[in-house]
């Protein structure tokens, strides 16, 4: 019967439409690759974009390098913009996967030994030490090698300072008695006590607790302390030391802490923390120093001109406070952008010592720390946050770096992970819970 | 009548000339391979991770036997969040069910509460759960969210009530706000199967003297019980996939608490960078949702051709 | 109609208790939500169940933000994707339904992929994305939601399939109709209220979904509603009342379709049997 011909021919038709169709739509994805970007000579960037890899807290200091770098190259840049955690895997898929959408980004340093690794990120050693332009002597000296140096290579400069000091709310201190800023976590501990007893009925603690489970959140808490007791989370040959003495009293403060903070510190994360200090809820909190600027300047802060800073409590033998290093940012090349030369000349802007200094009393506030000993000694500086220039001083005497290089996310990760239990009563007592650490630590990082 | 037998498929006694058969299945076979294609891709892709030592940046650097697996076993942390996650799982499926159910014969019986009702009751379902999880995140906030401020209020004193930094309470108020989420999906479904029940059949057994329970137990679960199951099913991978909730909720916390599989694999993969070991995770999880589902599944088939 | 007993009035009197409780639960919290939309950021952790002085301008700022450019983008690949859902799922379920093509590993082999959490999965996802030239682009979120929600349209598909009477598709063959014809003018109309049913659940998944979407359109004029809202959270200081004000005014558009959609979802999944 014709229909079984007519069958056949359809079958046959339908099998060839689908081959063509499959054929087709190769092709034009082969087609569909990146149109190639023009070498342009060196300085002249007119016409040319830049895609810049930024977090939500940046996104200020974002906003004002976009309009400052265009206005003095012609380029144009465009922001992409990522939660805090996002942004070492938002850059690593985007090369691996060969969307190669970003050029530069400014992720946390401690993820650079990964993305080194990974082959997301370009090697920046010759480059750095053939532009004497950049002033690499005027980096800080205790930030630069930990935010850029992975293997004795050189992967990134510096952005974002990102260290961590100890601001109190003068109004409550006095109504509570208390007359000058802890100086050890002994005394800040019973400072805590006394003020959460005295008001929290009113809402009124004595700290917040950076708790959620984060290594930026969590994980700085803990570093303030670890820097405090004088403890290192690696010594200098990289080998683990997370289970010292120093690190277990460390985490024991913390543990003691925790029942005094601002309710409650598991929930307390960036925005918690810093909410609570600007409504005048909280007495103490560790935070960045650009919290200082914030008080002054942000909208919400009803704290302008009831605060003050100082360098974070020690603990145990040690004596000599100490810079915590907990969420630096460094500016980073993407390994497989065609536009290496801007992508230079920007990140040269943007970490160079005009723009630091600038972005560090900017308002409104841009969540930039000092960089470089220029820019935090400027006359700006001293003059709007005196305060603020002198507990920054601390990184100029050797601070606590997380350690950076091949799984030192997952080992901030696992870290965390440990602490977060500890201090919500499970994992057994501080030392077992580091001595945990120490264990997987010394498996992945060697 | 003619729904009582189209609800069979007819294919057992209805030959389909062999012919015939053949030419349909390739005209849906680009169809078919399409899906399996694209579901197969990626199952391979984590199948061949899970062997290999895979970083975000560089997948298949190097292969590793099951050395992943090891490490994945090994760790209490991640074998606890199996665990966890399927109790929670379970136990949320089955009080969305009940739920559901109860609130779908209660629709169907009250003949008089219109659409409006029915539009309120569906909204859970339609709303994204990181909208879910922000607003029972403000509900639960202990500085002054929605419980603590109703327990205040009737006098309750001492220290703010925080569930979801509680190591007890956390799971249980993300299962709550999974709950009110999904539980209208089963009322909807459940709801339609009543609707298409044969009314003929319930009057008779009316009239019988049959009612309350009797009639439940003996006309109407009968004629729900296939989709009942179904339903289940649904809803328990759905619940053994949470993750939106927890990310937005809890991070995990407080401790391991909260912390699920599914977030697990994310914190392994997209925090830690470490593509293998999560497909490794992926796959044990897998392994295990199909020895759960695997029973409901077929108790599904069972009942929907009874 | 019999007139009811006293004993089915008492069971009509629980039933309407039930559901005035499953509607009280329901809405309490959306309406914390909208009270909190209107605080202004201290009061919403000061404990007030609703502010005195509604904060109207964080309705105004969230809707200046690119909250409703990425609605927009929700919409889109919520839509789209579910479109294409529907194309690809009623062949299939057909098949399955009347054919047993593939027997029955096939089912099972559709589900599979479905059963597993999709975070790996974004791996490969971006590399196949980006041959095709569509990553960072609704499009593409589009295709990935289309294929990854397929097996539950076939699955859900397949239970109506399975009610059609056969002997319309059996008459068509008759009359000499190719098996595609038959899917196209006969299958396809008398499934329309199912397909409707099944394409509005599909897209709300679609619209509901965050990991994929977090991470395959990542700029800000591809992202969609849950992504720019998580981007919230990660401000300086939070303010609740503007994520509330967010929250709320991204579901403005599904709830309002609800209505719509309860009508659609009763009659097509009951299959327009309640005739």
């Amino acid at each position: 019967m014709t229909s079984r011909t007519t069958q056949h021919v359809r079958r046959r038709r339908i099998v060839a439409a689908t081959a063509s169709i499959a054929a087709a739509a190769l092709a034009l994805a082969a087609c569909a690759a990146p149109a190639e970007n023009e070498q342009a000579g060196a300085g002249d960037f007119a016409g040319q974009s830049l895609s810049a890899l930024l977090i939500t807290s940046h996104e200020g200091a974002a906003n004002w390098l976009k309009e400052n770098f265009e206005a003095e190259t012609g380029a144009t840049v465009e922001l992409t913009i990522v939660p805090y955690d996002e942004i070492g895997s938002t850059l690593a898929l985007d090369q691996q996967s060969g969307a190669n959408t970003i050029d530069v980004a400014a992720p946390w340093y401690v993820s650079i030994g990964d993305l080194a690794a990974g082959g997301s990120i370009q090697d920046l050693t010759d480059w750095i030490s053939s532009t004497p332009s950049l002033e690499e002597d005027d980096f800080i000296q205790s930030i630069y090698d930990p935010y850029t140096l992975v293997d004795g290579q050189r992967y990134g400069i510096p952005f974002d300072g990102d260290t961590h000091v100890l601001f109190y709310n003068k109004e409550i201190l006095e109504r509570n008695g208390i007359t000058e800023p802890p100086a050890t976590w002994d005394e800040y501990l019973e400072d805590v006590k006394t003020i959460t007893a005295n008001e929290s009925a009113n809402g009124v603690y004595g700290s917040a607790i950076f708790g959620q489970k984060s290594p930026l959140i969590l994980g700085a808490a803990y570093a303030n302390r670890l820097a405090g007791f004088g403890g290192t989370f690696v010594d200098d040959d990289g080998k683990p030391t997370i289970n010292s003495p120093e690190a277990v009293a460390a985490a024991q403060a913390l543990v003691d802490a925790v029942p005094y903070a601002f309710p409650t510190p598991a929930e307390t994360d960036f925005g918690v923390g810093n909410g609570a200090w600007y409504d005048g809820k909280v007495a103490f909190i560790e935070n960045w120093t650009d919290l200082g600027v914030g008080s002054e300047t942000n909208p919400d802060s009803t704290v302008a001109g009831k605060w003050g800073v100082t360098t974070l409590p020690v603990g145990g033998d040690n004596t000599e406070p100490r810079a915590s290093l907990v969420a630096g940012f460094t500016w980073v090349i993407s390994a497989n952008t065609e536009k290496t030369d801007l992508a230079k000349a920007f990140i040269e802007f943007a970490a160079s010592s005009e723009v630091n200094s600038e972005l560090i009393v900017a308002d409104p506030q841009t969540g930039i720390d000092p960089n470089r000993v220029s820019s935090l000694e400027s006359d700006a500086y001293g003059e709007k946050y005196p305060e603020l220039q002198n507990v920054n001083r601390t990184t100029l005497n050797g601070s606590l770096a997380w350690p950076t290089g091949e799984n030192a996310t997952q080992a901030a990760q696992i870290l965390t992970d440990e602490l977060a239990k500890l201090i919500a009563g499970e994992g057994g007592t501080a030392q077992e819970t580091l001595d945990r650490v120490q264990a997987e630590w010394e498996t992945i990082l060697g | 009548m003619a729904d009582a037998t189209s609800v069979r498929p007819r294919l057992s006694s209805g030959l389909v000339p062999r012919r015939q058969a053949w030419a349909h299945r390739l005209v849906i076979s680009p169809t078919v391979l399409s899906i399996v294609v694209l579901g197969l891709y990626p199952l391979l892709f984590i199948l061949a991770a899970a062997f290999s030592d895979s970083t975000l940046g560089k997948p298949f650097r190097d292969w590793v036997g099951t050395e992943n697996f090891e490490l994945v076993l090994a760790d209490g942390d991640i074998v606890a969040s199996f665990a966890r996650t399927v109790l929670y799982a379970l136990a949320i499926s089955i009080v969305s069910v009940i739920l559901g159910v109860v609130i779908a014969l209660s629709l169907e019986r009250a003949t008089r509460s219109g659409s409006v009702v029915r539009t309120v009751l569906l909204l859970p379902l339609i709303t994204p759960p990181v909208v879910v999880g922000t607003l029972w995140k403000l509900v639960f906030n202990p500085g002054g969210g929605l419980l603590d401020t109703l327990l205040r209020g009737v006098g309750v004193e001492g220290a703010s009530v925080a569930p979801l930094s509680s190591t007890f309470w956390a799971l249980p108020a993300i299962g709550l706000a999974d709950v009110w989420q999904w539980t209208p999906l089963i009322t909807l479904l459940v709801y339609a199967a009543l609707l298409t029940q044969d009314g003929a059949v319930t009057e008779a057994a009316a009239l019988d003297g049959a009612h309350g329970f009797g009639l439940f137990r003996h006309i109407t679960w009968p004629a729900i019980a296939g989709t009942v199951a179904a339903v289940f099913f649904v809803r328990l991978v759905i619940a053994l996939k949470v993750f939106d909730l927890v990310f937005i909720m809890t991070s995990g916390g407080p401790g391991q608490a909260s912390t699920t599989t599914s977030y697990v694999i994310y914190q392994v993969a997209l925090k830690e960078f470490d593509v293998g070991r999560a497909s490794a995770i992926t796959l044990l999880f897998a392994v295990i949702v199909t020895l759960i589902t695997l029973p409901v599944a077929a108790l599904t088939r069972k009942l929907s051709h009874d | 109609m019999t007139r009811p007993t006293s004993a089915l009035r008492h069971r009509s009197v629980l039933a309407y208790a039930v559901l005035g409780l499953a509607l009280l639960v329901t809405l309490v919290p959306l309406a914390y939500l909208f009270s909190v939309s209107l605080m202004g950021r201290d009061e919403t952790v000061s404990g007030i169940l609703f502010t005195p002085d509604p904060q109207w301008s964080n309705w105004g700022d969230v809707l200046g933000s690119n909250i409703p450019l990425a609605i927009g983008n929700s919409l889109l690949s919520a839509l789209g994707g579910a479109l294409l859902t529907l194309v690809i799922a009623l062949p299939g379920a057909w098949a399955i339904a009347r054919f047993r093509a593939g027997g029955r590993t096939l089912g099972a082999t559709l589900m599979s992929p479905w059963l597993l959490p999709p975070i790996v999965a974004v791996v490969p996802l971006l590399t196949l994305l980006r041959i095709l030239g569509l990553n960072n682009t609704v499009l593409g979120l589009a295709l990935v939601y289309a294929f990854a929600n397929a097996p539950v349209a076939v699955w859900l598909l397949e239970g109506f399939v399975r009610r059609l009477p056969i002997e319309i598709e059996e008459a068509a063959t008759i009359d000499g109709a190719g098996s595609f014809r038959t899917l196209l003018s006969i299958i396809a109309p008398l499934l329309a209220p199912s397909l409707v049913a099944v394409g509005i659940i599909v897209a709300i998944l679609n619209y509901n979904e965050f990991l994929l979407a977090t991470f395959l359109t990542q700029s800000a004029d591809a992202q969609t509603f849950p992504v720019a809202l998580s981007l919230f959270y990660g401000d300086r200081t939070p303010h609740f009342g503007k994520i509330a004000a967010a929250s709320f005014i991204g579901v403005i558009p599904v709830f309002a379709a609800a209505v719509f959609f309860q009508r659609w979802l009763v009659g097509g999944l009951t299959g327009g049997a309640v005739r």
